[in-house]
Order: C-alpha cells, then sequence, then structure tokens
C-alpha cells in the first residue's frame, strides 16, 4: 500500500515535471509564432495605409536633371532613404532627396512632398515613364514627353 | 497511477489552451491592423473616384509679386485646401503659398463647388526656386508670367492650367 503510494508520487511528480518541460520548451516557440504574427499583420497594414503620388505637371518636368515630386497620400510616415526611383525601367543610384517645407529630410510624414532630383539618368527627346517605389512596395509612376530643348 | 495521469493531462491541457490562446490573440491582433488598412485603403480609393477639380484662373500682378491661382472643387470628395500643393512652369511652389478658402470652403473642408485660392508670393519662389533675382522680374515682367500652374489635393491628383 505505501509502496504503491509511493511509486504514484514518484510518477506525479515525473509527470508534472515532464509537463513542464514540455511546455517550457513550447511556450517560447509559441510565443515568437505569435509575435512573427503580429508583426506580419502590422507590416500588410503598414503596407495598405501607405500610398504615394508622384504631383508632376507632366507637361512642365524639370527633365536636367530629373526633378520628380512625390507626395505622401498615405497614412503612414515613409523612410526617404527607402525610396527607389526607375527611369524608363532604369534603377537611379544617385537620387538626393528634400522634403520640401521640412527641416527633416530623412522622413516623408503624410501629406508631406518629397523632391527626389535624379542624378544618374538622362532623359532624352521622346516618351518616358517615371515610377517611384516607397520602402514599404507603395509605387506611383508618371508618363511624360521631353520635346527637348 | 490515474492521480498522475489525470494530472498531467490537465497541465497538458491547460498549456494547450494557453499556447492556443496566444495564437489566437495573435492572429485577432494582426487580423484587426489588417481590416484597418483595408478600410483605409477603399476609403482612399473612393475619394480618389471622387476627386475632381480644376484651375480657373492663374492672375499675377503688376509688380510680379503674387500670383493667385483660382480653383475649384467639381468633384464628389471633399478636398483639404490645406494639404493641397501648387506647381508653377513644374516646380512646386507650396512652401511660398497661403491658402483663401471662398464660397463655403475651409482650409481642411473643400466641398463641390468651393473655391479656394492659393496666393504665390512670386518674388521668394522665383528666387529661391528658380534662382531669378527680383531685379530681373521688374526689368521684364511679361518674362516671368507663369505659364502652367497645376494643383494638386491633398489625395495627390492633379489638375492644370496653361496660359
Amino acid at each position: 500500500m505505501a509502496g504503491s503510494a509511493a511509486s504514484e508520487s514518484i510518477l506525479f511528480i515525473g509527470a508534472i515535471l515532464a509537463t513542464t518541460a514540455v511546455v517550457g520548451a513550447l511556450v517560447p516557440v509559441i510565443q515568437e509564432l505569435s509575435g512573427d504574427l503580429r508583426d506580419r499583420g502590422r507590416t500588410t497594414g503598414d503596407r495598405l495605409a501607405s500610398d504615394i503620388s508622384i504631383i508632376n505637371d507632366a507637361e512642365a518636368m524639370a527633365t536636367s536633371p530629373l526633378v520628380v515630386y512625390v507626395k505622401n497620400t498615405g497614412q503612414t510616415s515613409l523612410v526617404v532613404t527607402d525610396f527607389t526611383f526607375l527611369l524608363d525601367g532604369q534603377v537611379s543610384t544617385n537620387t538626393t532627396y528634400d522634403v520640401l517645407d521640412a527641416s527633416d529630410d530623412t522622413t516623408l510624414h503624410p501629406a508631406q512632398v518629397l523632391q527626389a532630383t535624379v542624378n544618374d539618368l538622362s532623359v532624352t527627346v521622346g516618351d518616358h515613364r517615371i515610377r517611384a517605389v516607397a520602402g514599404t512596395g507603395a509605387d506611383a509612376g508618371l508618363t511624360f514627353y521631353e520635346a527637348g530643348p | 497511477m490515474g492521480l498522475a495521469q489525470a494530472a498531467a493531462f490537465a497541465l497538458l491541457a491547460g498549456a494547450s489552451l494557453f499556447m492556443g490562446g496566444l495564437g489566437v490573440n495573435a492572429a485577432i491582433s494582426a487580423q484587426d491592423e489588417v481590416d484597418a488598412a483595408r478600410q483605409d485603403a477603399a476609403e482612399r480609393q473612393r475619394r480618389a473616384v471622387g476627386t475632381d477639380h480644376r484651375v480657373d484662373e492663374v492672375t499675377l500682378d503688376a509688380l510680379a509679386a503674387e500670383v493667385d491661382v483660382l480653383a475649384t472643387n467639381q468633384g464628389t470628395a471633399t478636398l483639404q485646401a490645406d494639404r493641397g500643393d501648387v506647381l508653377i512652369d513644374g516646380y512646386v511652389a507650396t512652401a511660398y503659398i497661403t491658402a483663401t478658402t471662398i464660397d463655403g470652403a475651409t482650409s481642411t473642408t473643400w466641398t463641390n463647388g468651393a473655391q479656394v485660392t492659393y496666393t504665390l508670393d512670386y518674388d521668394a519662389f522665383l528666387e529661391e526656386v528658380r534662382g531669378i533675382s527680383p531685379i530681373l522680374i521688374l526689368l521684364d515682367i511679361t518674362a516671368f508670367v507663369p505659364q502652367t500652374a497645376a494643383v494638386a489635393t491633398d489625395n495627390g491628383i492633379v489638375a492644370t492650367w496653361r496660359a
């Protein structure tokens, strides 16, 4: 009788220890997965909430060098250095940025306008397409005609 | 033996419920974020479809010190005049602009049919944006009459005017 109680106690303690070990191993994994899921939701939300527009006057473009005006028409602030500019499918690797009417040129807040000067791609006579892509994936494009000097 | 099994089973069930709860909570909050953003995106689309405005008139004063750009909201979307931008001859002039709302519009509620005048400090604009001295402007005002003006709404839709 006493032996049975002792063995049951040992099994009971063993079961608790085993359960604790399993739970201890699984909880961090589940927490990490939950965190990832939340982050994914936030990222998707940010992507949907971000939006940009190119507001250049297509018939009066400054093209030497090419100046692109990008307005943040979404709800989230965008990181200026994460922007990519493409002229006729070619990526610019030398673009300078100025957030107009703002002292901070690193963040483009909602309703602000970014002046991007594309220094390394020249605009020849003819039709062109400029595309701006923000770090969140929001993008905007504009087709314009360069008539020459 | 029975007690140990029952205890282990209860603990495992409790732990499973806890972990399941964590997962469900994370899924719900992620879905909430996405739903809110989706609604916002749909609202932006709706506003974009309803946005239609025109630039009626661009006037330069006698000393070429000021340019007035008059615009009318002719769409169904209510716009924000103070969040619009003005381009003169292709250059954004927003930093030199003052928005004056008329016909019942306010700076944040620019409704259908209402008009807004954007007044531009043209001297400052030419000097800083185009690098043109005000003295040159006075010598030949006609050379500096704006040829194009554009108003971009707060949602980024552009209407243009040409001389």
